[in-house]
């Protein structure tokens, strides 16, 4: 397993948890601000799901979740590598977090309290539209049960929309 | 255009600045009373708002900075001046900010606005179709009341966007020391 290369190809698939209420819409699809980097950061935490596997990025995905916070695991939202690039950010490998821990990199730096400059805040919420609007949002069928049941996490097809 | 007093901005209208169109003859804008639902729209954005800023460090289980009472307090205060700007203009969708910030966004007929809310600042931006985009930045607790109008003429009509963009698509400096000048 730890053999696994430091180079994200292109075909892999990439995974980010998803909490509400904020990161989903009323109406069920991902919000931009889904895609915002950490404090401090120009990075978002995702996971390399081909390395790791749907369960174990479930399990870190669930870890997310907070009921004194009102955060509620929802899910999971799956882009391709080259999805991502096409954004205009970058995905790096970060396994000095926790194998199979990556970084999509903005190339923003977010500052606490803060808004970014009106200029870096366009082109960020116009790349997190963008990435949200071609993530492939996976609600899970039953966020309490041990197992992932619902379908296997693809990212969509660019040509039809659907999972590749 | 000079000397007429606009409902929501302080004082007279700048010389020379773009004024919002459908200007009545007393100098006020003519709008109709707000509706029953609309203020109840503006209530329940105020209390989303209230709520966001309840949220504490690490809200959204990747680092986010928690909402400060400040960052809450200008928000509330932008929505008051957007709610009596006299332009029916609908209430924002709001988001937080992995930064701590409070996102107040709009999307309608091809235009987008934004307008991002902090401690100290506001940044924003409006965009319509291909045109170049008007960015906007200021003082967080005093925002620029023309940047309202602009955001609220180009959701409800984006056929005033080219004179919304060229006089706003200027950032040379910001907003407070344009109205000094």
């Amino acid at each position: 397993m730890r053999d696994w290369p430091r180079e994200i190809a292109d075909a892999e698939t990439i995974v980010r948890g998803i909490c509400s209420p904020y990161h989903v819409s009323k109406s069920g699809t991902l919000k931009p601000t889904a895609f915002d980097p950490a404090p401090n950061t120009d990075e978002v935490s995702v996971l390399r799901h081909d390395w790791i596997g749907t369960e174990e990025c479930r399990r870190r995905s669930r870890a997310l979740e907070n009921a004194e916070q009102k955060k509620v695991y929802r899910g999971m939202a799956a882009l391709s590598a080259r999805q991502i690039r096409d954004s205009g950010a970058e995905v790096v490998d970060s396994r000095e977090e926790f194998e199979g821990h990556t970084d999509i990199k903005h190339g923003f730096v977010v500052r606490p309290g803060e808004p970014l400059p009106p200029a870096a805040l366009l082109a960020m919420r116009e790349r997190n539209r963008a990435l949200a609007r071609i993530a492939m949002y996976y609600p899970d069928p039953d966020p309490a049960g041990a197992v992932w049941t619902g379908p296997p996490l693809r990212p969509r097809d660019d040509k039809h929309g659907s999972p590749g | 255009m000079t000397g007429l007093g606009v409902r929501g901005f302080p004082g007279e209208w700048p010389q020379g600045q773009w004024m919002p169109p459908d200007v009545g003859p007393s100098g006020f804008i003519c709008l109709n009373p707000w509706s029953a639902s609309a203020l109840s729209e503006w209530e329940k954005a105020e209390h989303q708002a209230r709520e966001i800023g309840q949220l504490e460090n690490d809200w959204d289980g990747y680092g986010g900075a928690g909402i400060s009472s400040m960052v809450l307090s200008n928000t509330i205060h932008a929505l008051e001046m957007l709610a009596s700007c006299g332009v029916p203009i609908p209430t924002p969708d709001l988001s937080p900010t992995s930064a701590g910030t409070i996102l107040l966004s709009w999307e309608h007929n091809g235009a987008e606005g934004c307008l991002e809310i902090g401690n100290t600042r506001y940044t924003g931006y409006l965009k319509i179709d291909a045109l170049p985009p008007a960015l906007f930045e200021g003082n967080a607790d005093r925002i620029d009341t023309r940047v309202f109008w602009s955001i609220a003429w180009a959701i409800l009509s984006p056929k005033l966007a080219p004179t919304v963009i060229s006089e706003f698509g200027i950032r040379s400096k910001p907003a407070d020391a344009r109205l000094a000048a």
